[in-house]
């Protein structure tokens, strides 16, 4: 048995997907992940909502995080309920069933050499 | 209690008067705060006797010198309010101390507007048309050519009545002259009914609202822009009659929407906290992009590390008023900021030249640092505005040392 | 929506870029907090910059509807004093209602650019309530 190491509610604040990117390479594309990790024994059931600086939030965007399984959320591909707009400010709520970790990453491969950022997201103890 | 900054009444100051951003102080050897227009001749009559200067002040908005004494000092403050109109020819005579926004809800019981506002409308009427405030648009001349007649105390003390259908030069010198031809103590203003404006600000990149400026400042009744120094961006102003506005939803981004009287739409920052100073030229509308294309290369080059205020830019249309800044040309002007806590002197001295260049003409109440060899050149009437200044005024009895060097009398 | 977040704020590695390229303001060079406000009111932000050899400037106030997150460039905050590109300065953020701060530079005059985020410095609350 695993400990379940993590929050069960965690927030990015600063969200941002660039509509273009360097080359086709999916690899290469400009994108933003929340990599979630749930060190359980149990699946983690996950809701995610988006909130953006001049409209209602979107969502709930559902999935679910097998047990000791990590799942890299690319915000490019969500599309239920609603797309995520590119080059659009946006932050989202993770909250799960289970304590999971998230850690943030970003390519911005707008402009040669690209930019790859990444920070654990914020955990409300 | 006086329409100033500053509460002091007594003949004896145990506080310097400071102006609006605190940039300004000085003690003038007594403040006087007369109750009526006999009262203002009376003061004048005694300085004059005793061979003293006196100086008239507004809301102490300005950041230039030209109120600055120390001897004294009169506030207009108590002579104030609509006095006789006429709504259907709308004229109002109005005391010059009557702070502009005080003023506009009196004229709007009556009917009336203004026709146009600078960016706040904390100036009494007298400062206003004395310093040649401005609002901005193509078809906007300065505050001071709503002036028409009014009553003016003189040099000897005496109370002169003005008309400019009488005396038109008198008037035309008169309008933009800071109380160095006498004191205003009631204006005669031409209004226009009192009617609604839309306000519709937009906010775009710089590039995009350069391609469509003469456009932009042509199909708007009133309209000017900010350009952002450190993010490049423009946001841009329109006032129109409503259901005359146009919509630029095709390329910008719409900030802003409201309507209501002028007096509520034009001025944004009437209780504004927070001290700036500020540097205006006007130069002409022709020559506007060439300048503001100048002073944007070289603020990104050289001050944006320290300079986050943006710069306005704005349309004043051509009078004959003979110190107005916009004597004789349609114009645009370019006013510089910087916050009031923050070093400016430098900034503003190293773009100076850059409008000076474009033939600008200083605004009055703000910074500059020319003198009269520098100003004479940019007014064609210069010389016979002082003619008539030393045949009014011949003891110079409203000359401070600065208005001495200012005009080189 | 139950609010998440804290009430008070630190940034302490603030340093804005001095030396822009490319199309502004995309890629203007610059540090930036991103606030995300998921409770229904609005948030009233209060923010003091600190410095290295001089007092503290502030608040810079700011507001953060319910329900959105807002981001907001330390380069265009002038009131009541615009910050210096290019020094050292530390923020602390104070809202009255909970936020979440993430902070990011972008740094587009250094070759090679770089970006990076992390999340602010909440205040914890040592007596263990909540927040």
């Amino acid at each position: 048995m695993t400990h379940a190491i993590g929050s069960r509610r965690w927030a990015i604040a600063d969200g941002y997907i660039p509509s273009s990117g360097a080359s086709d390479d999916p690899a290469l594309v400009s994108h933003e992940s929340a990599c979630i990790l749930n060190t359980g024994d149990t699946p983690a059931k996950v809701e995610v909502t988006l909130f953006f600086s001049d409209r209602e939030p979107a969502g709930p965007y559902r999935l679910s995080v097998a047990a000791r399984r990590t799942v890299h959320l690319r915000f490019n591909d969500l599309d239920d309920p609603e797309r995520v707009p590119r080059d659009t400010s946006y932050a989202s709520l993770i909250e799960s069933d289970r304590p999971i970790v998230v850690q943030q990453t970003r390519l911005d491969s707008r402009q040669p050499p690209h930019a790859l950022l990444s920070t654990i997201a914020y955990c409300q103890e | 209690m006086p329409n100033t900054p500053w509460s002091a009444t007594s003949d004896n100051l145990d506080q310097d008067c400071h102006n609006w951003s605190g940039g300004l102080r000085f003690r003038p050897s007594r403040l006087e705060v007369p109750e009526s227009e006999e009262a203002v001749a009376a003061l004048v009559r005694t300085a004059a006797r005793q061979g003293r200067c006196i100086r008239p002040v507004g809301s102490a908005h300005s950041s230039s010198e030209i109120y600055l004494t120390d001897d004294i000092l009169v506030s207009l403050a108590k002579i104030r309010g609509l006095g006789d109109h006429d709504a259907q020819r709308h004229r109002a005579t109005v005391g010059a101390g009557s702070q502009l926004t005080e003023l506009s809800k009196e004229l709007q019981a009556a009917g009336m507007t203004l026709s146009n506002f600078g960016d706040v409308a904390t100036q009494t009427v007298g400062g206003a048309i004395g310093t040649g405030t401005h609002g901005s648009g193509r078809n906007s001349p300065n505050l001071s050519m709503m002036l028409v007649g009014g009553r003016l105390v003189t040099a000897e003390g005496e109370i002169r009545a003005l008309g400019f259908d009488e005396e038109p030069d008198l008037l035309r010198a008169l309008r933009v002259s800071f109380g160095t031809l006498g004191i205003l103590t009631w204006a005669t203003l031409e209004l226009e009914p009192l009617h609604d404006l839309h306000r519709q600000e937009w906010c775009l990149g710089f590039e995009p609202c350069m391609e469509a400026l003469d456009r932009l400042s042509r199909e708007n009744r009133n309209f000017d822009f900010y350009w952002y120094p450190r993010s490049d961006e423009v946001k841009i102003r329109c006032l129109n009659t409503p259901g005359e506005e146009k919509d630029y939803g095709a390329f910008a981004r719409l900030a802003k929407d409201e309507t209501g009287p002028p007096h509520a739409v034009i001025p944004q920052h009437s209780d504004l906290p927070h001290r700036f100073e500020e540097m205006e030229y006007s130069i002409t509308a022709e020559a506007g992009t060439e300048c503001l294309g100048k002073l944007r290369a070289r603020i990104k080059e050289r001050w944006r590390r320290w300079v986050g205020w943006r710069l306005l830019y704005r349309y004043i249309k051509a009078d004959d008023s003979w110190l107005s800044e916009a004597y004789g040309r349609d114009s645009v002007s370019i006013s510089l900021h910087q916050n009031a806590t923050l070093p400016y002197w430098d900034f503003f001295l190293d773009l100076e030249p850059i409008m000076r260049d474009h033939g600008g003409r200083p605004h009055w109440a703000k910074k500059h640092s020319l003198r009269a060899a520098e100003l004479k050149s940019l007014y064609p009437m210069w010389d016979r505005f002082l003619a008539l200044r030393q045949e009014m005024d011949p003891h110079g009895r409203f000359l401070t040392p600065y208005l001495r060097r200012l005009l080189g009398c | 929506m139950e609010a998440i977040g804290r009430r008070r704020w630190t940034i302490s590695g603030g340093h804005i870029p001095l030396e822009s390229n490319g199309p502004e303001p995309a890629f203007t060079s610059r540090d930036e907090i991103a606030v995300l406000n998921c409770s229904g009111k609005a948030a009233r932000l209060r923010i003091h910059i600190h410095y290295a050899d001089r007092p503290a400037v502030g608040p810079y106030e700011v507001e953060v509807a319910g329900r959105r997150v807002r981001r907001i460039r330390f380069n265009d905050l002038i009131f009541p004093e615009a910050l210096p590109l290019g020094e050292d300065f530390g923020a602390v953020i104070e809202a009255d209602v909970p936020v979440v701060v993430q902070f990011s530079r972008f740094d587009g005059g250094a070759q090679p650019r770089n970006a990076v985020a992390t999340a602010a410095y909440a205040e914890r609350n040592l007596r263990g309530g909540r927040q």
